[in-house]
């Protein structure tokens, strides 16, 4: 028999969609793309301001997905991962659809938000860099943020535990940073650069460095936010071989 | 069909022992019970027979497969009623039936029928969260059945239904056993209802499986008898005397003028229960029932009868 199946991972990220994000999407996707349409048309086009859009709307994504993909929690503790898994769908299979159903659909809708009011004002402004760079980091951070979710939902199986790593992971960890670097600032007297907070902050962000000037961070992150997602989408299929419900 | 030997399972990294050493084997074809009182792992082994949980160690086999590596020609050749099911609420009870349809690769027609045949229909474009405990478990019924699987894998099916559903699913399982010539495991501490369709049954206490086998080899085994409550309208003595001379008793004990409390054979019961028909017409005996069952002796004998459940 076939060793994975992907007509099944197609079905049950459609019942993923439908149980958990169906109306929420659609309920985040239209208010942002308006935002969206609203803030770039009053500001008009300027880079730094589509770069700060693009961030904003990433991060209130990246929270979405967050708290979306606890969803697997939920169903790892009540018992409604059981309701499919009786069924012929392995355990990979269950939660590559999870991970297309996070990381892929939020990611499509997320592109769209954020391009569709550029495609349809000024459609040549797609391919200046300061409006596809946030778009491509967006994206990656949306994905490695939705991994660490799932991972989470498998290790935690608490919705609402997840939930609370999630947000303080985005808006927290990098306050804390902050706090302590000038703690270290005052006590030791030394100045921690910009680039030091940028790159600790890169952990919990892969896009933060997108906005600076350091062109090396920038491509650090990129490198760093690619090879955790790889890691943690393997990690997740390891953990889903020993999965139990 | 299903081979389990010396099979331990633990939860909370071997906090809590669970199965201990587990062996036993079900035939193709049969209908059995999976008897035990609460605790005693009957939950726990059914899962293991999907690859639902992962043991510690022993083997496994359902139909030649291992449940852990071939998870999914396991899950496909077999129909699974869960003992809590928890179904999304949200979704209508025919859309998440044809998600499982699609899962399992079976025509949409089919999920019409199946809900038909569990009694769904009124309920079928209705919100699963709004179902009755009843209906939940008719919905549980007919993701089970839904590609007429080889092996069925029942956890306490009659839990949560009035005493006529109980009788209906009862049936209905017996028939579709009969049509489909397929496996069945019934895990239950309900017995006296389930002496009517099982023809084979395992024990388990404890983590431990204590006996197993067909039914009438156990009766035999451990002598198990039928006590039936006769109440008479003709004289105890003489009736008690024909009884006695009937093959399948085993014994009679006169309760007063006008009862008798007899103990039968269970394999030859046949006999008994077309005699006292007889007597019946002719008015010598008023009524009679069972007053215990003889898987509830066969249970107690097994089991140990301090934790025995009637
Ligand atoms: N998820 C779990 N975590 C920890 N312990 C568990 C878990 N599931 C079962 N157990 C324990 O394992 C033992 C066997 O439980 P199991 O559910 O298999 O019994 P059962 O025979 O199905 O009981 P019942 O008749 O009450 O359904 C019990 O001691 C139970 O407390
Ligand atoms: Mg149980």
């Amino acid at each position: 028999m076939r060793r994975f199946s992907l007509s099944n991972v197609l079905a049950q990220a459609e019942l993923i969609t439908a149980v958990h994000m169906g109306k929420s999407v659609i309920a985040l996707v239209a208010p942002l793309t308006i935002l969206n349409a609203v803030l770039l048309a009053v500001t008009g086009f300027q880079a730094d301001v589509v770069k700060g859009i693009e961030t904003l709307i990433s991060t209130l994504y990246v929270v979405m997905a967050g708290v979306m993909l606890a969803g697997l929690a939920e169903e790892l503790s009540t018992g409604q991962a059981l309701a499919y898994l009786i069924h012929p769908i392995t355990n990979r299979e269950y939660i590559a659809a999870w991970m297309l159903a996070g990381p892929g659909l939020l990611g499509a809708s997320y592109i769209l938000a954020i391009l569709a009011p550029i495609v349809v004002i000024e459609p040549s402004l797609v391919f200046e860099s300061y409006v596809y760079e946030p778009v491509v980091y967006g994206l990656i951070e949306l994905i490695y943020i939705t991994l660490i979710a799932l991972m989470a939902s498998l290790v935690l199986r608490n919705r609402s535990r997840v939930t609370t790593l999630i947000l303080s992971f985005v808006f927290l960890a990098p306050i804390v940073i902050m706090i302590v670097l000038s703690i270290i600032s005052i006590v030791l007297g030394i100045e921690p650069s910009l680039r030091t907070l940028i790159s600790l902050i890169m952990v919990f962000h892969p896009m933060i460095p997108m906005l600076s000037d350091y062109s090396d961070l920038k491509v650090a992150s990129l490198l760093y936010a690619i090879t955790a997602s790889a890691i943690l989408g393997a990690l997740l299929f390891v953990k889903a071989d020993r999965l139990e419900v | 069909m299903i081979e389990f030997s010396e099979v331990y399972k633990t939860y909370r990294n071997g906090k809590i022992v669970a199965l201990r050493g587990v062996s036993f084997r079900v035939p193709k074809g049969v209908l059995a019970g999976f008897l035990g009182p609460n605790g005693s792992g009957k939950t726990t082994s059914l899962k293991l027979m999907v690859g639902l949980l992962r043991r510690d160690r022993g083997r496994i086999l359902v139909r030649g497969f291992d449940p852990e590596k071939e998870s999914r020609e396991v899950r496909s050749i077999t129909g699974f009623l869960p003992e809590k099911p928890v179904y999304p609420s949200g979704i209508r009870v025919d859309l998440f039936l044809y998600h499982i349809a699609k899962l399992r690769g079976v025509p949409w027609s089919d999920v019409r029928r199946i809900i038909r045949l569990v009694g769904l229909e009124k309920y079928a474009d209705k919100p699963i969260g709004g179902l009755s405990r009843g209906y939940l478990q008719r919905l549980g019924l007919a993701q089970a059945l839904l590609s007429q699987p080889e092996l069925l894998l029942l956890d306490e099916p009659t839990a949560n239904l009035d005493p006529l559903a109980r009788l209906e699913i009862l049936e209905l399982i017996d028939t579709l056993k009969k049509d489909l010539g397929a496996t069945v495991i019934i895990s239950s501490h309900i017995l006296p209802e389930l002496q009517l369709v099982i023809d084979y049954a395992i024990f388990i206490d404890n983590g431990i499986v204590v006996d197993y086998g067909r039914l009438d080899e156990l009766a035999t085994k451990y002598g198990a008898m039928t006590v039936y409550k006769l109440s008479l309208a003709g004289d105890p003595r003489s009736i008690a005397r024909d009884l006695l001379s009937l093959h399948s008793v085993k014994g009679v004990i006169i309760r007063g003028d006008t009862m008798l409390e007899v103990h039968v054979d269970t394999n030859t019961g046949r006999e008994f229960l077309d005699y006292i028909e007889d007597l019946r017409r002719s008015g010598l005996v008023l009524d009679y029932n069972v007053q215990t069952s003889y898987l509830d002796q066969l249970y107690r004998k097994a089991v140990g009868g301090e934790r025995a459940v009637a």
